[in-house]
């Protein structure tokens, strides 16, 4: 049975007296892609940093291929004999070596020439080899780190924000060619973001972080479907697309709101009293509630709807007819407890 | 039409001024070259190609080059060592070191250059110890301007590596490489134009010393010309000012490029890589590092005054001697500062209120007499003197122009500009141009405009400028002797420089401790006003 790629077991750290992490715990499987997300500060990069071995977190296990390489502030594998791929936000390349060079500088000599090359058709860099990297654009820098990570045959490829330095416009097709790379790889990776859209579209599974006093914490993991459609709290539920958190009064598997009653799904617990509404949660209707706002999102329109339970964006394919419309939900509501 | 800002007239004039100033000792030299007058008894000076093929001009030549060539080294070393231990490592201390190794850039290198003399000469304490008999010549004068420029280096190269974020290195790591190699590329290329330039900057400063090459006795060009100035042999004078020349051009001009490169590297706020102890063999280096640059730089010439002193008071000597070459250094050094200072005011303004032409034209002439030896300014100020007094037909008149201090102050004017040319320069830009508008829009006069606005603004940049001026004057030894000995101006630098050469080192002790307490107090203010 191959070994976990990477499991992490209670890791805390802190600056000085500031709590950055608070039992982290969490793995990735062979093959898997998972995303960590969370907001800016909430930890995510030092637990980058922890895994790849450039810091010592103050305490928990972690384990890279079945190897323990930290344990309670001790490092018993550095940074330099961990096989881990490290792809970083700004991407880092050797400015004085071609891509190439770079690609290969992690390789075991002599430099097996015809792996090279492999990795450029690999990552869409083919004829692009004695190029210098600053000769290059953002996008094709990027593959560049991606090819040099894999060249060094790592056990665990880690991504920081991948997609920080690039044109929106061109972060689909970039998003789609990594996970293409990546999968075509087989090897697993974590990858770094706060960017909702990139988590939720690239990854297998989703680590959700989120700030609280004692540090960033592991709120939920689970299918990105799972962490978008049935979110463990209202924070998580924020953090994974636009959302707002309704109140009511909980009778069994029925939701009081002052828009009328909701049904909840039979899967939410039992405690949870406030639904997740998203913008997809509603049909427009003939109705009463005051439309403030009509926005073209393509293909179809946002419009933001006033009721007696606040101010929604609904997701509609028509714009409305009327400066009123009425609300039909779609579906039984999520819903989490009320904070 | 549209008027232009105040002071841009007189600040044009100024620059004009400032152009024909650092002219006039070019103009003399080349005059000099081209048609020296006849000797005292009528005979045809020597020509300098004559002079350049004699034995011993090649290896003059040879070993300033071996001088730079050596501290620049040494300096590269020592100074990289320093800055990685300031910057990069978990070194207890490391910091507060790091600053300390900055101060031997304060103490002028002839009372270095004394001091280390006098401990490793015959009866010297640290050469009865090392079993020396004298430590003279080349590879003194190596040590002493290795430890002096060596803060250079580590400032040049420590704001480079606050510029060099930690990724590509920590890339490399993660990719397998050893400490080496990671440093090997993920640093050293970025930090490759720091250390080309603090190699540079160390070259130009070794070939241009004086005051410790004389001191020390180093067969190098810098005092080769003096003692022909000295002896009155204009030719050979003549011919090794053109050959210091012909080194120092070249160094001043890569500087500049190199300087430029520099400056434009590193990401915006990159992140600092966390601080790693060092192992053992870095750690001994960078230990002795610090020995060498703390202990020649700092301890043992403070040390050394202070035991001198001591010595003296042990003996029941009088110190009364010392008040006059203190009044002398106090107003020579007030009236170069004045002067010094409204010479830089009109690049300085032309830098944040000028068309591009003019603000270049400014700051080029600000900067570049710095890149000329003192002694090589003093030299050319001698000759333009000669050569225009000769050319009115009165050379009678030379003596007591060159008595009277005007080619004194001209040569201390020229040589501490570009000191004088930072602060003023930084507190012009402060001033906006925008506020002329205002002031117009508002019916206020020019005058109102100047004495309200532009005087306030510029102040704060005046006092440091003179503080800077001041300071690097009472320190400052090639053109006082030069220019100043016809004066009847004996100052603190003079009076160290009659002691030594005598080697009447013990005499020299209060002078030397003066100029110590003088250039360390300045170095405190002066970076002061810079955090504030």
């Amino acid at each position: 049975m191959t070994a976990c790629p990477l499991r992490i077991d209670r890791l805390s750290h802190a600056y000085g007296a500031t709590p950055v992490l608070h039992d982290v715990s969490f793995d990735v499987q062979p093959g898997e892609v998972v995303a960590l997300l969370g907001p800016s500060g909430v930890g995510k990069t030092t637990l980058l940093r922890a895994i790849a071995g450039l810091m010592v977190p103050d305490a928990g296990a972690l384990w890279l291929h079945g190897e323990r390489v930290v344990d309670d502030g001790r490092i018993t594998v550095p940074a330099e004999r961990r096989r881990v791929g490290l792809v970083f936000q700004d991407y880092a390349l050797f400015p004085h070596l071609d891509v190439a060079a770079n690609i290969a500088f992690g390789m075991p000599r002599p430099i097996d020439a015809q792996k090279v090359q492999q990795l450029l058709d690999l990552t869409d860099l083919s004829g692009l080899g004695t190029r210098p990297p600053h000769a290059l654009s953002g996008g094709q820098q990027q593959r560049v780190a991606v090819a040099r990570a894999l060249a060094a045959d790592p056990a665990l490829l880690l991504l920081d924000e991948p997609f920080a330095n690039v044109d929106p416009a061109l972060r689909l097709e970039l998003g789609e060619r990594l996970h293409r790379i990546v999968a075509g790889s087989g090897k697993a990776a974590l990858l770094i973001t706060h960017d909702r859209d990139e988590a939720l579209g690239l990854a297998d599974r989703v680590v959700v972080l989120t700030p609280s006093e004692r540090g960033g914490v592991v709120a939920q993991v689970d299918r990105a479907e799972t962490v978008y459609r049935q979110p463990a709290s209202g924070v998580v539920a924020g953090l994974t697309g636009p959302t707002a958190l309704v109140r009511g009064r909980r009778e069994r598997s029925t939701l009081h709101t002052k828009v009328g009653p909701w049904t909840l799904d039979e899967q939410a617990p039992t405690t949870a009293t406030a639904a997740v509404v998203r913008p997809e949660s509603f049909t427009l209707v003939d109705g009463d509630f005051p439309v403030r706002r009509v926005r073209w999102a393509p293909p179809g329109w946002l419009v933001q709807v006033d009721t007696p339970a606040g101010v929604w964006w609904v997701a509609t394919d028509a714009r409305p007819p009327g400066p009123t419309v009425g609300l039909r939900p779609r579906g039984p509501f999520w819903a989490v407890e009320a904070e | 039409m549209v008027r232009r800002p105040p002071g841009t007239g007189a600040a044009r004039a100024g620059i004009v001024a400032l152009g024909l100033l650092v002219v006039v000792p070019a103009l003399g030299l080349l005059v000099h070259a081209v048609d020296p007058p006849a000797d005292p008894f009528g005979g045809a000076p020597p020509s300098l190609a004559t002079l350049l093929m004699a034995p011993g001009t090649a290896g003059l030549v040879l070993r300033t080059l071996a001088l730079a060539a050596g501290v620049s080294a040494g300096s590269v070393v020592l100074g990289t060592l320093l800055a990685w231990s300031e910057h990069r490592l978990d070194l207890p201390g490391a910091r507060w070191l790091g600053m300390l190794t900055l101060l031997p850039l304060a103490l002028p290198s002839y009372i270095v250059a004394g001091t280390v003399r006098s401990a490793m000469g015959r009866g010297g304490w640290l050469g009865s110890a090392l079993g020396l008999d004298g430590f003279t010549g080349l590879p003194a004068a190596v040590l002493v301007l290795t430890v002096a420029t060596t803060p250079y280096v580590q400032l040049v190269v420590g704001a480079a590596l606050t510029r060099i974020g930690a990724s590509t290195e920590e890339a490399a790591r993660t990719l397998g490489a050893s400490p080496w190699r990671a440093f090997r590329h993920g640093t050293l290329p970025a930090l490759r134009p720091a250390l080309a330039y603090g190699a540079l900057i160390s070259l130009l400063y070794a070939a241009s010393d004086f005051g410790a090459v004389a001191v020390l006795d180093a067969p190098v060009l810098t005092w080769r010309l003096f003692e022909a100035v000295t002896h009155q042999d204009l030719a050979r004078a003549t011919l090794y000012a053109l050959l210091l020349l012909a080194v120092v051009a070249p160094l001043y001009t890569g500087g500049r490029w190199l300087r430029g490169r520099d400056e434009g590297r590193g990401a915006s706020n990159p992140r600092p890589p966390d601080r790693r102890r060092p192992g053992l063999l870095l750690a001994v280096a960078v230990g002795l590092a610090m020995g060498v640059v703390l202990g020649v730089g700092l301890v043992l010439p403070v040390g050394a005054q202070l035991a001198w002193v001591w010595d003296g008071i042990q003996r029941n000597l009088t110190f009364a001697p010392i008040l006059e070459p203190v009044l002398h250094s106090v107003g020579v050094a007030s009236v170069a500062a004045v002067l010094t200072v409204l010479l830089a005011l009109a690049p300085a303004w032309g830098a944040g209120h000028e068309r591009s032409g003019w603000r270049t034209a400014g700051e080029q002439l600000a900067y570049l007499p710095s890149a000329v030896p003192g002694v090589l300014v003093a030299f050319g100020l001698l000759l333009a003197g000669l050569g225009l007094t000769r050319g009115l037909g009165h050379p009678e008149h030379y003596a007591p122009l060159l008595a009277s201090g005007v080619l004194l102050m001209a040569g201390l004017a020229l040589r501490f500009v570009a000191e004088a040319f930072g602060p003023v320069r930084a507190a012009a830009l402060r001033v906006d141009p925008r506020l002329w508008d205002a002031a117009r829009m508002l019916g206020a006069p020019r005058g109102r405009y100047l004495r309200s606005v532009v005087l306030p603004g510029l102040s704060p940049g005046v006092a440091s400028a003179a503080v800077v001026v001041f300071v690097a004057v009472v320190k400052e030894l090639p053109v006082t002797l030069v220019l100043g000995s016809a004066t009847g101006l004996r100052p603190l630098p003079y009076r160290v420089w009659d002691r030594y050469s005598e080697a009447l080192w013990h005499d020299a002790g209060l002078a030397g401790l003066l100029l110590v307490a003088v250039a360390l107090v300045g170095m405190v203010l002066v970076s002061r006003r810079r955090h504030t």
